[in-house]
């Protein structure tokens, strides 16, 4: 009862009440600018991670350093000091009532996040994990704060520390390594970042902070007093640090190119099940289109699309019935709200797959020509008028005026052509000089 | 209620240092119930004396006991503690809280029962005559009623040792006619021990008086056997002139 009425009281009037609106508004201004249809939990859980967790911690650390200081700053110590209450209970529960502001508003966030995407879903849901690491990571800032105000209560301290988080948990999370194909990617170090997630090591990355956290707590009863009990604490905690950092390193993922397999930092070799897709959902009639689960609300406009997209082509040698569209993306726009884009089935209808180039691109300007020709008349984007180095698989200004010329012709007359060269157009055996 | 068989303040050869000065040498000192009054120049360790006394320092030597315990021990010190009551000579305080709030937070500190607390912080701060501001963040106080807070907060859990450093600064003359009053009224079931410049809150209050010059006890007795050794002495009243004798003689 003593606890609670004195967390209440130091609740009251704490610099911690501060950070509240402050990160509400920032995750509002977050949220409005990219938290929309679809509303995914996989788009939500990764916002909820890299957008409040990175500004709260840091300007927790600031307002714990503020609060730690404040009975030095306010000579209020002596009568402190005469008071019964052992002093490590009176600092934790100051502690205590700065770091649940932070933790209330990153609740009150990630509440209003997911009651605005569990409605929509329809596949996978919160992830619980990165929330267990970020309120880790919450108290560990707050905890380090609050040592740093103690040892140092200076009016100075509390910018600083925020400072110094923001700026450690930036050096971690863009800790980047280049792989011999040129791809960069976050190195073990960048998985100690609240902002970076994986479920492989989301558990030590919470031990690691749970540590740092009884580290900064050990250091700061150790100041109090020095006995046995809290230097174990102490060596509890850095043990704590140690085995989450050495956890996280192991847990990474790594390519092992040697043997073309992806293994830990023991060498073992992570099965491939951790990496397969979830099964997809799939609608149609003489045209299937199959997509993530998450976007299920979204597949009878897409396969609505993509019979509209094919239907030109129905009947055609080469054409199977059913065809089935792969290549099936969403557009999100925060005034457009999902747009079905079916432009990437396009290519499979205009090219075999032995004619594709690199990355499945379109390199025969007969292709792209037809590829214009289709996109044009489902209101895709065609890539004409765009300054892009060559090779990129962009079609040519000569594809272009092509492909236009032939959404010219009255719709007979590209059934003729069509009928007579469709075969030759997918084995890539035509030119330009061959389009009508 | 503490019994007289203990005196609540028994020092033996007291020293207390600070770096390498020496700030209190020597000091003995038994004091049981009433109010007493420490006097002495500035410098001359009064509130360093207060502060071993609030447990805030550790005696560099010799023997304190504070209630019967000994404060160098946690349990002794934690058993001190709760019944305490200090008032620093300058009190530090949290601008954003109420008069209330601030009683009440150090009720809560000094781990009084939860169920006497709300009314214990009432009658605190009735008695220090600040009820209608109760209310009121401390921000908005003048220095008269800050210091009234603060004679609250070290009044709360009725303490058998009351130790208050210069209380009176800054009171108004009414306020401190009050002070005296309340002084009297803790000093009837408890120990106070002020530390003043005020010769007249000694002769209005105490009944007992050390003087302390230069870390030693110079003197000690009544206001009345103060005011006897005035022969020769300068000052207004019969004490100040006993206060600067005393001095006078003690340092040769």
């Amino acid at each position: 009862m003593t606890t609670l009425r004195l967390f209440a009281i130091e609740a009251r009037h704490n610099a911690g009440m501060l950070l509240v609106p402050v990160i509400l508004l920032f995750a509002w201004y977050m949220l409005g600018t990219q938290l929309w249809e679809p509303y995914l939990w996989s788009s939500t859980n990764e916002l909820l991670r890299k957008s409040v967790v990175p500004l709260a911690a840091p300007a927790i650390a600031g307002a714990a350093a503020w609060m730690a200081g404040r009975d030095r700053r306010r000579s209020v110590s002596d009568l402190l000091a005469t008071t019964p209450l052992p002093a490590a209970h009176r600092h934790l529960t100051l502690l205590s009532a700065t770091t649940v502001w932070a933790l209330v508003a990153y609740l009150l966030v990630a509440g209003y996040m997911f009651a605005r995407t569990a409605p929509n879903a329809t596949w996978a849901g919160p992830e619980l994990w990165p929330m267990v690491t970020a309120i880790a990571a919450l108290l560990a800032h707050g905890a380090w704060g609050y040592l740093a105000g103690y040892r140092i209560p200076s009016r100075f301290t509390a910018p600083i520390a925020g400072v110094v988080a923001f700026v450690v948990q930036l050096y971690l999370s863009g800790s980047m390594t280049v792989q011999t194909d040129g791809t960069q990617i976050s190195t073990w170090l960048a998985r100690l970042a609240v902002s970076d997630f994986t479920p492989r090591v989301a558990a030590w990355q919470a031990l690691f902070y749970a540590g740092l956290t009884g580290v900064a707590l050990a250091a700061l009863w150790l100041m109090l007093r020095r006995d046995l009990r809290r230097g174990l604490l102490l060596a509890v905690a850095v043990t704590s640090v140690v085995a989450g950092v050495v956890g996280v390193w192991a847990a990474t993922p790594r390519w092992d190119y040697a043997n073309n397999r992806v293994v830990d930092g023991w060498g073992n070799t992570i099965a491939a099940e951790e990496y397969i897709a979830p099964e997809p959902v799939c609608d149609g009639g003489d045209v299937i289109v199959c997509v993530h689960p998450q976007f299920q609300p979204w597949l009878d406009r897409a396969a609505a699309d993509a019979e509209y997209l094919v239907a030109p082509l129905q009947g055609l040698p080469g054409i199977t019935s059913p065809v089935e569209c792969h290549k099936i993306g969403f557009g999100t726009g925060r005034n457009d709200g999902t747009r079905v884009v079916v432009d990437g089935c396009v290519d499979q209808l205009v090219a075999d797959e032995s004619t594709q180039g690199q990355y499945g691109r379109i390199e025969n300007d007969a292709q792209q020509a037809i590829s214009v020709w289709m996109l044009t008349r489902i209101g895709g984007h065609t890539m004409c008028g765009m300054s892009v180095d060559p090779g990129m698989g962009f079609p040519s200004a000569a594809a272009c005026d092509a492909g236009e010329r032939f959404a010219a012709l009255p719709e007979s007359d590209q059934r003729a052509w069509l009928e007579s060269h469709y075969a030759d157009l997918r084995a890539g055996k035509l030119t330009l000089a061959d389009l009508p | 209620m503490v019994t007289n068989v203990m005196p609540n303040v028994d020092a033996r050869s007291l020293t207390q240092r600070i770096g390498r000065t020496t700030i209190l040498n020597g000091i003995d000192l038994e004091i049981s119930g009433g109010v007493f009054g420490l006097l002495g120049p500035n410098g001359a360790g009064k509130t360093t004396l207060l502060r071993t006394f609030a447990t805030i320092l550790s005696p560099a030597s010799g023997e304190l006991r504070l209630l019967g315990y000994d404060p160098r021990r946690g349990a002794g010190r934690t058993a001190i503690r709760r019944r305490l009551g200090y008032l620093p000579q300058h009190l530090g305080y949290y601008p954003g809280f109420t008069v209330f709030e601030f009683v009440e937070y150090f009720a809560l500190l000094k781990e009084m029962p939860n169920a006497e607390i709300r009314p214990a912080v009432a009658r605190a701060i009735e008695r220090v005559g600040l009820a209608d501001r109760a209310k009121s963040k401390l921000k908005t106080l003048s220095g008269g009623m800050l210091r009234r807070v603060g004679i609250a907060q070290a009044i709360v859990n009725d303490p058998d040792l009351l130790l208050l450093d210069e209380p009176t600064a800054g009171l108004d003359p009414e306020q401190r006619v009050l002070f005296r009053a309340l002084l009297r009224e803790v000093g009837q079931t408890g120990t106070v021990i002020i530390s003043t410049h005020l010769i007249e809150d000694i002769a209005a209050a105490c009944n007992q008086v050390a003087l302390l010059d230069a870390g030693r006890i110079v003197f000690r007795g009544t206001p009345d056997d103060l005011s006897a050794s005035a022969e020769g002495g300068v000052g207004d009243s019969a004490l100040e002139r006993g206060y600067t004798r005393v001095l006078s003689g003690a340092r040769g």
